[in-house]
């Protein structure tokens, strides 16, 4: 038996793998993936401590690459099922079963969808979630990002220097993103916001033609000639696996120590309730996190 | 048997995992496979025959079967 198994090899699950190598614990670190983590698909990386500019899947390497020398074993393991069993919990695949004293739930969260008609149709076709993976499908052509956070406006600048135009639909006037990513974003010629506007549907034949939206204030309807629709409208959380008290949205609750209402099971990065979702808060999560277990573990 | 082409492209850092995937099925499991470059002659007419605007993309015996990367599972249960 394992003192703990971490399930997500993100920033989260990593962090919390390598203290809890350092603290002593026998611990297994399993992911679906060989390299996770939302952050893995990000160009560039700029709010990292210690790396003013790194490319999202660079700065995950260096995270593995420590966990490698730090002693985490790692498992690439399709999860089924977690069960808890009296005082320890079993985690299930389709191959194999593996029991651990403790837990911590380090899933991340996948990219919320719009819900509107066309897009699940238009998926792979001009629908994205991920500039940097299907941007050069667009080269010349006119694309819309839809949100207005870090993701939404970073990946905007990204596709403004291959797309024609830009569209950033926002159901706000005035952007989430940090000033700095704003700034770069207003100087850009082919950029164009579109303010207080929402979408209605993705349409198009083989791939998309064509943006459906209309302003939440006016009501007034647009139409916007676009054949790439790129969404950033927020994130859902990986947790309808496991049975531990959530908020509305799906987030895992914890308190201050990552503890969540199972005794034994802790959450670490984009998975649990949080009021920033970064890598730094992840690493951050996942280091209290691994501390929290050792203590479980130790009884203290 | 089926037939397998993975469509990939020098860009795209989440193909290594699908490459990885399909590579590693090949080798335990009975199927035609081909990685095809996007950006090849043969991988642009592919990706205007199936409106393919992403990449990885598989297509099986000559259908659309994943958009991004299955899982393993799920890959399994489109070879058999």
């Amino acid at each position: 038996m394992y003192d703990l198994i971490i399930l997500g090899a993100g920033p989260a699950g990593v962090t919390a793998a390598i203290y809890a190598v350092r603290y002593g614990l026998d611990t297994l670190l399993v992911d679906k993936d060989s390299m996770s983590g939302l952050i893995s698909t990000a160009k560039t990386v700029e709010n990292y401590t210690g790396f003013p500019s790194i490319g999202g899947m660079e700065l995950m390497e260096e995270f593995l690459d420590h966990a490698e020398q730090a002693g985490v074993t790692f498992k690439v393991m399709e999860l089924n099922s977690v069960t808890e069993v009296g005082d320890h919990f079993i985690v299930s695949s389709s191959e194999e079963e593996l029991k651990s004293k403790s837990l911590i739930v380090a899933t991340g969260s996948s990219p919320r969808e719009l819900d509107v008609p066309g897009e699940k149709d238009f998926l792979g076709r001009g629908v994205s979630y991920c500039a940097t993976c299907d941007g050069p499908f667009f080269s010349g052509k006119e694309v819309a990002v839809i949100g207005g956070g870090e993701s939404a406006v970073t990946d905007a600048i990204f596709l403004s220097d291959i797309a024609s135009k830009v569209y950033v639909v926002h159901r706000r006037d005035k952007l989430r993103a940090s000033q700095i990513l704003q700034d770069r974003a207003f100087d850009r010629p082919n950029i164009e916001f579109v303010w207080d506007n929402v979408v209605d549907a993705i349409e198009g034949k083989d791939i998309v033609g064509s943006l459906q939206v209309h302003n939440v204030i006016t009501e007034e309807t647009k139409t916007l000639p676009v054949n790439g629709v790129f969404i950033y409208i927020g994130l859902n959380p990986n947790t309808d696996f496991i049975n531990v008290e959530k908020n509305d949205k799906g987030f895992i609750i914890t308190d201050e120590s990552m503890a969540t209402s199972v005794r034994g099971t802790f959450a670490a990065g984009d998975c649990r309730q949080s009021p920033l979702y970064q890598v730094i808060t992840a690493a951050s999560d996942g280091a209290i996190a691994a501390y929290s277990a050792f203590k479980y573990i130790e009884g203290i | 048997m089926p037939k397998v082409i993975l469509l990939y492209a020098s860009w795209c850092h989440n193909c290594p995992k699908a490459e990885k995937l399909w590579r590693g099925l090949k080798e335990e499991h009975d199927f035609d496979y081909e990685e095809v470059d996007v950006e090849s002659e043969e991988g642009q007419k592919i990706a205007q025959e199936y409106s393919v605007m992403a990449v990885p993309t598989t297509v099986i015996d000559g259908e659309v079967a994943f958009i991004g990367i299955p899982s393993k599972d799920e890959a399994l249960e489109s070879i058999k």
